[in-house]
């Protein structure tokens, strides 16, 4: 009973560090520095869904679709205005990691004047979010529809890398840039669909973190730990890396929660990571 | 850069080094007119709803104490400065308040922690520092010019231990955030109810950011506490309460005086029904509560602000007594002072350690989004 209960929050947990690694993931391998900007377009979902469902009383699909489309919309136009210009300038990847961390913090902070520093939650009432019963165990609708939609919003990305133009744009892009172009793909469009990809991405998952837990400003940065850690132990240069490092993490965490208490949690991810990074220096799984 | 720019940039400078040096001399002059006291709290962040709260009593109280004459003649200034909860930022508001601001007494902090780590600041500056909201129990030591008007939580988790026993409850789980106020009410609550002979089924506690307590929550429903001391702030609570519905489970949920924020139970709702907290009772008027309503445009008051409302009478009383404005006559004169007709408690004593001598609390039981007291 309490095993099975935990087994389905290690499923939501897997699920939604999944979503965050996948996103992230793709920004990463496509212009191959740590894009804190993620993190912008995690909190920009949030809040516009918090914005336009609670504070507009907007209808709760068309108010998701739109904060979906803005989250992609806000990593498109860091790209547009920061990242692309350093590229072309040829910036070092240290300049453009502390610009994508400014704009993290702009961002966080921009959200926190317009809608405060304290917890937003999305749902109008909390008894709006009503919990199902799955065998004796509980989960409420946000944790099942994001461990319904999450796998096949996986399995679609996978089905893009693999099959699409723009999948095999991308995965050239990946694995060099220059020659890419060479061989006449574009690299400013290909690079400014990732990146609106990327920030959907990120933005679905910070709706799913508005709706279930509520959301706060600082959060923008919290959790790009856990992106991280996650993307870097699976293995950066994967598409399946990322999963797989969610899974680690999410098992990791629950069961430090049950067996050293809850304030172990933070160290728990950062143990892992050192670990994996000495013995796996690239990542469990290879590109 | 050609001479035109030169020239621009030089009486640019001049201009700001003229207009710096005659705001400057304007506060020395301001500073012998007007007495200046400082005010540290949570102004964003988390618990921005109480500070800013608190702040509005703070208004209040020297509006009135103005408006009757001020105080040796001159009238109170406060300046106010926002510690975010935590004790880096307050120690950097602090340094402001005491060595920019020259500050003769400071008014707050209103978490535990912030106080903390603005204590010894204030205690090398010799300026007196009045807590209106921390209830750590370490602050009883922080030092000898550090006082507060709000008693300490080993007397609130006494009276919470007293009451689940007197109730039944003798099988409690204990969750608390780790930080300063969870951390000495854990402490105080664990060892309190064990001495009144119940048992302590789990003891845990969650980072200060962390909203996330599904596995805590399960682990504790497997135990089958008969209550849940659940000492939490805002955020955390609401999260927390929320995930506590959504496992289905149904046991007691028991907080502390953090509780009192209206904004966990109006986003609760139901959901929150049933729970229970201690907070220190009140002697609060309908004329404080009118005003505290004008200046916020709503109702809405958080215990926290009855004693920083009563913190600055405090304060004025103490310089009244003293004759004089400086941190070491404003000490000695709190020991001696004997403060009635607070709004807070009727009568405020500090002991050798800075502390409340007495305290009286009150439990309070969430129910359709609203926390009232228990009758």
């Amino acid at each position: 009973m309490v095993l099975w209960q935990l087994l389905l929050y290690t499923l939501s947990a897997w699920m939604y560090y999944s979503l965050l690694a996948i996103g992230f993931g793709f920004t990463l391998r496509s212009i191959k520095f740590f894009n804190f900007s993620y993190g912008g377009a995690f909190l920009v979902g949030s809040y516009m869904a918090f914005f336009l469902y609670r504070m507009l009383g907007i209808n709760f699909f068309v108010s998701i679709l739109c904060s979906f489309a803005i989250s992609g919309l806000y990593l498109l136009l860091c790209y547009k205005f920061v990242f692309s210009i350093l590229l072309r300038r040829k910036a070092k990847t240290l300049v453009s990691l502390i610009a994508s961390f400014g704009l993290l913090a702009a961002t966080s902070a921009g959200l926190g004047m317009l809608f405060g520093n304290q917890l937003s939650l999305a749902a109008r009432k909390l008894s709006d979010i009503y919990t199902i019963d799955i065998l004796g165990a509980s989960l409420n609708i946000v944790q099942v529809l994001s461990i319904t939609v999450t796998p096949v919003i996986i399995f679609f990305l996978a089905y893009l890398r693999r099959k699409t133009r723009f999948g095999v744009a991308m995965r050239a892009i990946e694995d060099d840039s220059e020659v890419a172009e060479l061989v006449g793909i574009s690299k400013e469009g290909t690079l400014m669909k990732i990146f609106f990809l990327s920030g959907m991405i990120g933005g679905f998952a910070g709706i799913i973190q508005a709706l279930d837990l509520g959301n706060i400003p600082a959060s923008g940065l919290l959790i790009m730990l856990p992106t991280v850690v996650a993307s870097v132990v699976g293995g950066m240069w994967s598409f399946w890396g990322g999963i797989l490092g969610a899974f680690i993490l999410a098992v990791a965490q629950q069961l430090t929660v049950v067996f050293f208490g809850g304030d172990w949690i933070q160290a728990v991810p950062f143990a892992i990571l050192i670990i994996i990074l000495f013995i796996k220096p690239e990542g469990i799984l290879k590109r | 850069m050609n001479t035109t720019t030169k020239v621009i940039v030089w009486v640019v400078v001049i201009i700001l080094v003229i207009w710096g040096i005659s705001s400057m001399s304007k506060n020395g002059s301001t500073s012998s007119e007007s007495i200046k006291i400082g005010f540290v709290g949570p102004l964003s962040g988390e618990l921005a709803n109480m500070g800013e709260n608190a702040r509005a009593a703070v208004m209040i109280a020297v509006e009135e104490i103005n408006a009757a004459g001020g105080v040796l003649g001159k009238k109170i200034e406060v300046v106010y400065e926002d510690d975010l909860c935590t004790g880096a930022t307050g120690a950097n508001a602090m340094s402001k308040l005491v060595n920019t601001d020259k500050v003769v007494a400071v008014l707050g902090s209103l978490c535990s922690g912030a106080t903390l780590g603005e204590a010894p600041i204030a205690e090398a500056a010799k300026v007196v520092q009045l807590s209106y909201c921390s209830t750590s129990p370490l602050i009883t030591a922080a030092g000898d010019y550090i006082f507060r008007d709000v008693p300490s939580d080993l007397f609130q988790a006494d009276y919470a231990a007293k009451y689940l026993m007197q109730n039944g409850k003798t099988k409690v789980a204990l969750l608390a955030v780790k930080n300063d106020w969870g951390e000495g009410l854990r402490k105080a609550f664990n060892s309190a109810f064990v001495k009144a002979g119940g048992t302590i089924v789990s003891d845990d506690s969650f980072n200060p950011d962390a909203k996330d307590l599904k596995t805590q929550l399960t682990t504790i429903k497997a135990k089958n506490p008969d209550a849940v001391y659940f000492a939490g702030y805002t955020d955390a609570s609401i999260a927390g309460l929320k995930q506590a519905s959504d496992l289905n489970l149904k046991t007691l949920f028991f907080g502390a005086d953090a509780w009192d924020d209206t904004k966990i139970w109006s986003e609760l709702g139901k959901l929150g029904d049933g729970a229970m907290f201690t907070v220190v009772g009140t002697n609060s008027s309908d004329e404080f509560k009118a005003k505290m309503k004008i200046k916020l445009g709503k109702e809405d008051l958080v215990y926290c602000s009855n004693y920083a409302y009563d913190g600055v009478k405090i304060i004025a009383e103490a310089i009244k007594k003293a004759g004089k404005a400086d941190g070491t006559s404003i000490k000695n004169a709190l020991y001696k002072i004997k403060y009635t007709g607070g709004i807070s408690s009727k009568e405020h004593m500090f002991d050798a350690n800075g502390d409340p001598v007495s305290a009286a609390y009150i439990i309070k039981v969430a129910k359709n989004g609203k926390a009232e007291e228990m009758k």
